[in-house]
């Protein structure tokens, strides 16, 4: 009985080109594993391989070194057996444009040997099944987002699904519809997922796995441990027209960081940082203010580099 | 079993593929229009170039009509460059479209995908060659008039389209790894496209040209398309012949055979099923087409090593 859905011991990849011999080692060591119907997150900083080591499980790319196994089966020896158990969507999936949507549902519909029904029915939750019959050339990037929700998910024998920043050009709205169709869809599937959206991570997955830069796996914590290691919730980034004492900056805020000559506020939850914004924009000493939502990426960088504390 | 589940599935496969590029085909409808003025051009100026000929040439030098020479050998190779041109582009497309990751993650191979595209191109360029070839050499009367002899047409053209789905495979597959297509690709079909020009002369002029103690076109017999090119030749022009045959009337199919062979020193029976010539044509078209996919399977592994299969 397979416990795993899947196991993987000092997982290595190299990009080789003619241009470095020696090669890019994107995954430098990768071992971990994940039990079956366990959801986990991927993230790390720029570099640090996320997406290459959905695409070597999903067996896209071959491994260089170190071995895996999915749902029990070997990652290069049994590619294909592995593929019908499995679902991949990436962000960079595009449809042909002159064909529609339900012409494109089809054809991926055929190639996986399933029914295009679970996407119409995802789609139809979605209300996207009035453009069914038009050419996917005129979509937005939010509805081409969802159609490659629907086209991963027309796959019900899948047992694994690997998704890569596929929330991607979604709004808000859409992005809480998709969440609650994903948490109510994929119960007993195996879910890793690649994705920046803290709101994403937090609600689809229980643990998440931390990347360091070279591709070495740095540590694996549960999704509410790494939420409850950063004490702010957004990211305010202002550029003042002058250089600015400390003291005038502690009138608007009393915490803060500089950074060269910008000023960098972590206020922790949406009311303070929509104080700060206001105060900010209402002293008029700043050319420029911008305010974020914290990312998972901040969350892991943040988690590995232990530093949290020193901000605040 | 588990094999001839994996036929079945390449199959199911396959045929979405074609289906997919065949309404895409219909939907760039510009791009018909540019292939049928192509075709018309091409045949156009062979037509001129085979008027021209008959006009100075001595009846006793060449004894049939040019224009029916050049226009069969023109027509059908336009139609083999005008296939191989529409394929060569498939890998690179599916890889611009960012399907090709997608695809290779639900068991559709490059193979695949390449041949889906040729068959499609084939249905597409026959119909141009239906619509503008055809015709004139119907006009002219100038046709396989009996049914063996357009079965034989189909069993020779059939074959050479087996050994170019085998060379466009291979022309096509070194996309995986340069990911454009490259200037081999074009060589490649400028090399059929200067053929279907020169071809024609070198089978008509050789005589006094030697390789090995034999005329070149001796030599040339024994490439599949050039056989098919020369075979068809004959299939459908050979009643212009009918002149320098003195005795009453002429068998066409017996006047096909003596002919070839005499000028090819070959033991074609009848073109049909049971030709030994034929056969071993069609053994060494399969054969380069086995080898085809062997060599576009490697590359594609490499390609997953590589990382060239998706942009990363």
């Amino acid at each position: 009985m397979v416990v795993n859905a899947i196991e993987c011991q000092h997982l290595t990849k190299t990009f080789k080109n003619p241009q470095n011999r020696d090669g890019l080692t994107v995954l430098g060591d990768i071992t971990f594993h994940v039990k079956k119907g366990s959801t986990l997150a991927i993230t790390g900083g720029n570099g640090s391989g996320k997406t290459t080591l959905l695409k070597v499980l999903a067996t896209l790319f071959l491994p260089d070194g170190g071995n895996c196994k999915i749902l029990g089966l070997d990652l290069v020896k049994q590619a294909s057996e592995i593929r019908e158990r499995i679902s991949f969507v990436s962000a960079g999936l595009d449809f042909q444009r002159k064909l529609t949507l339900r012409e494109n549902l089809e054809f991926f519909a055929k190639v996986q040997g399933s029914s295009v029904e679970p996407a119409f029915r995802f789609l139809n939750e979605m209300n996207m099944m009035h453009i069914i019959d038009q050419r996917t050339e005129t979509f937005s990037e939010g509805q081409k987002a969802i159609t490659r929700l629907a086209i991963g998910l027309m796959k019900e024998k899948s047992e694994i699904l690997l998704l890569d920043e596929v929330t991607l050009g979604l709004d808000v709205t859409r992005k809480e519809e998709v969440i609650d169709y994903l948490t109510k869809s994929i119960r007993n599937k195996t879910l890793l997922i690649v994705d920046h959206d803290s709101d994403v991570i937090e609600r689809l997955c229980e643990q998440v796995l931390i990347l360091k830069p070279g591709g070495f796996v740095d540590t694996i914590v549960s999704v509410d441990q790494l939420m409850k290691s950063l004490p702010y919730s957004h990211e305010i980034t202002a550029i003042p027209k002058r250089y600015l004492q400390d003291r005038d900056i502690k009138e608007i805020w009393p915490h803060f960081v500089r950074s060269g000559g910008i000023i960098k506020f972590y206020p922790e939850n949406k009311r303070q940082a929509e104080r700060i914004t206001n105060r900010l924009l209402k002293t008029d000493l700043m050319s420029s203010v911008q305010a974020r939502k914290i990312d998972l990426n901040d969350y892991a960088i943040r988690y590995s580099q232990s530093s949290l504390t020193e901000l605040i | 079993m588990k094999l001839l589940r994996q036929i079945l599935q390449n199959m199911r496969i396959l045929g979405a593929v074609v289906k997919r590029n065949i309404l895409v085909d219909l939907r760039y409808k510009f791009q018909i229009f540019v292939e049928i003025t192509w075709t018309t051009v091409n045949v156009l100026a062979f037509v001129l170039l085979g008027a021209a000929w008959d006009a100075t040439a001595s009846p006793a030098g060449v004894p049939y009509s040019m224009v029916t020479f050049f226009l069969v050998a023109t027509g059908f190779f336009t139609v083999f460059s005008g296939v191989m041109e529409s394929t060569v582009e498939a890998v690179t497309e599916e890889s611009k479209l960012g399907t090709m990751g997608f695809l290779i993650t639900n068991s559709v191979s490059p193979t695949t995908i390449i041949l889906g595209r040729y068959i499609a191109a084939t249905i597409r360029w026959l119909i141009v060659l239906f619509v503008i070839v055809l015709p004139p050499l119907v006009f002219k009367g100038v046709y396989p008039n009996t049914l063996s002899l357009v079965f034989s047409s189909i069993l020779v053209f059939f074959m050479a389209w087996i050994f170019m789905a085998g060379f466009t495979l291979i022309l096509t597959s070194v996309s995986l790894i340069f990911k454009r297509t490259t200037t081999f690709n074009k060589v490649g079909i400028y090399i059929v496209r200067f053929l279907s020009g020169a071809i024609v002369p070198i089978f008509s002029f050789d005589s006094s040209f030697r390789i090995l103690g034999k005329p070149l076109s001796n030599i040339l017999i024994w490439f599949p398309p050039t056989y098919a090119l020369e075979t068809l030749r004959w299939l459908f022009s050979v009643q212009d012949e009918k002149s320098i045959v003195s005795g009453g009337t002429v068998s066409k199919d017996g006047l096909v055979y003596g002919s070839f062979n005499s000028i090819f020193h070959m033991n074609a029976t009848n073109f049909g099923l049971n030709d030994p010539t034929l056969q071993l044509m069609y053994l060494i078209s399969f054969v380069f087409l086995l080898l085809s996919g062997l060599f576009s399977y490697w590359l594609t592994q490499v390609s997953r090593r590589w990382g060239t299969i998706e942009f990363y």
